[in-house]
């Protein structure tokens, strides 16, 4: 069985699609069967890293949410954005949100099968003999993140060095400690000065009591790019991109 | 597709934190693994089949999961609530207020 990879942070704007997107197609060009599954259902948006448009999709998550199709009839190969640069057998599938106003708005006034979300998660993974499953969350704590951390043998958190981050994630983490989640691992972004990001990853391993797989900076590189595609694929030999390689590893190895 | 349920029973991922330990266990194994019979839970948690059954039964007594029927034995599969969207009221309340 593969591994379920939640990726979360208690805030918004930690850069954790891109994380998560990077890491996917890391893992994929590392030879491995990796989905991504959008369950920021109310505020979508990493299919945009993926370069695939809303008009290109025909079944988002939640029309699988609603019994309108198979789970794997909303999973879209995303894998041409590695350029070819991954072994034979890996693939690399994306499983967006829908980005139409009204079943946005549907969702959360109608609610939906929680069950059926659960479900999907298993048959994707032996459907598609997916390798790692990367569940991109909704910010904060709620149901689907509490599912999430629930069924997932890797949690990493995201956050930045600020103050609300930093009691926000305890939050989650004293969470993730009550569900007992195997491997608990955090990822510090948008971190200022270089000089400090040693005593930085420390701090934070010492408070948290959690491993710290690496501390980025707040880049003008990832700002240009804009979500105009994946940081470590444009940029291989950027700094950053050796930190998400290192975290990948370990999450892989995990 | 999972069987019909009803979809005001079953439990919230929040249910989960409230519940002690060795039934979480088993419900979150169940989640991930879909469906489990005694056998299996008792193997996988190397617990005397009468501990197993027990923790199956409270979890069942509480609505969290369901035997499903079939030519073997027993298999217990997790029994999800839906999600409420935040505010919204009950039924109960809007009976109330039209009534």
């Amino acid at each position: 069985m593969g591994k379920i990879v939640s990726i979360h942070s208690f805030r918004g704007g930690t850069g954790k699609s891109n994380v998560t997107a990077n890491l996917a197609a890391l893992l994929a060009r590392q030879g491995k069967r990796v989905g991504i599954v959008d369950t920021d259902i109310q505020s979508p948006g990493i299919h945009v890293l993926f370069n695939l448009s809303p008009e290109r999709f025909r079944y988002a998550l939640n029309d699988y949410l609603w019994g309108k199709c198979r789970i794997e009839d909303a999973a879209y190969d995303v894998s041409g954005v590695l350029q070819g640069q991954c072994p034979r057998g890996s693939c690399l599938y994306l499983i967006p949100g829908s980005m139409r106003t009204g079943e946005i708005t549907r969702i959360l006034r109608d609610g939906y099968d929680v069950g059926l979300l659960n479900s999907g998660f298993q048959e994707l993974m032996e459907r598609l003999d997916l390798t790692h499953l990367l569940i991109d969350t909704h910010p904060g704590v709620n149901e689907e993140t509490l599912l999430s951390i629930a069924i997932s043998d890797v949690l990493l958190l995201i956050l930045r060095p600020d103050q609300q981050d930093y009691q926000g994630t305890a939050i989650t983490v004293e969470l993730a400690r009550q569900l007992e989640v195997e491997n608990l691992f955090m990822l510090i972004n948008k971190a200022i000065n270089p000089q400090d990001f040693a005593a930085l990853k420390q701090r934070v391993e010492s408070t948290y009591h959690v491993p710290v797989l690496g501390v980025m900076p707040l880049s003008g590189d990832v700002a240009i790019l804009g979500s105009g595609g994946i940081f470590s694929l444009v940029n291989p030999e950027h700094p950053i991109t050796a930190v998400l390689e290192f975290a990948a590893q370990q999450i892989d190895a995990a | 597709m999972p069987p019909d349920i009803p979809t005001d029973s079953g439990f919230r991922a929040s249910d989960l934190l409230s519940l002690p330990s060795s039934e979480r266990r088993v419900l979150q194994w169940l989640m991930r693994q879909g469906a489990g019979s005694l056998r299996e839970v008792a193997d996988h948690f190397q617990l005397m089949d009468e501990d197993a059954e027990s923790i199956l039964l409270a979890l069942e007594k509480q609505g969290y999961i369901f035997a499903a029927a079939g030519n073997g034995p027993k298999s217990y599969r997790p029994r999800f609530g839906s999600s409420r969207p935040a505010g919204a009221p009950s039924i109960d309340i809007w009976s109330k207020l039209t009534g």
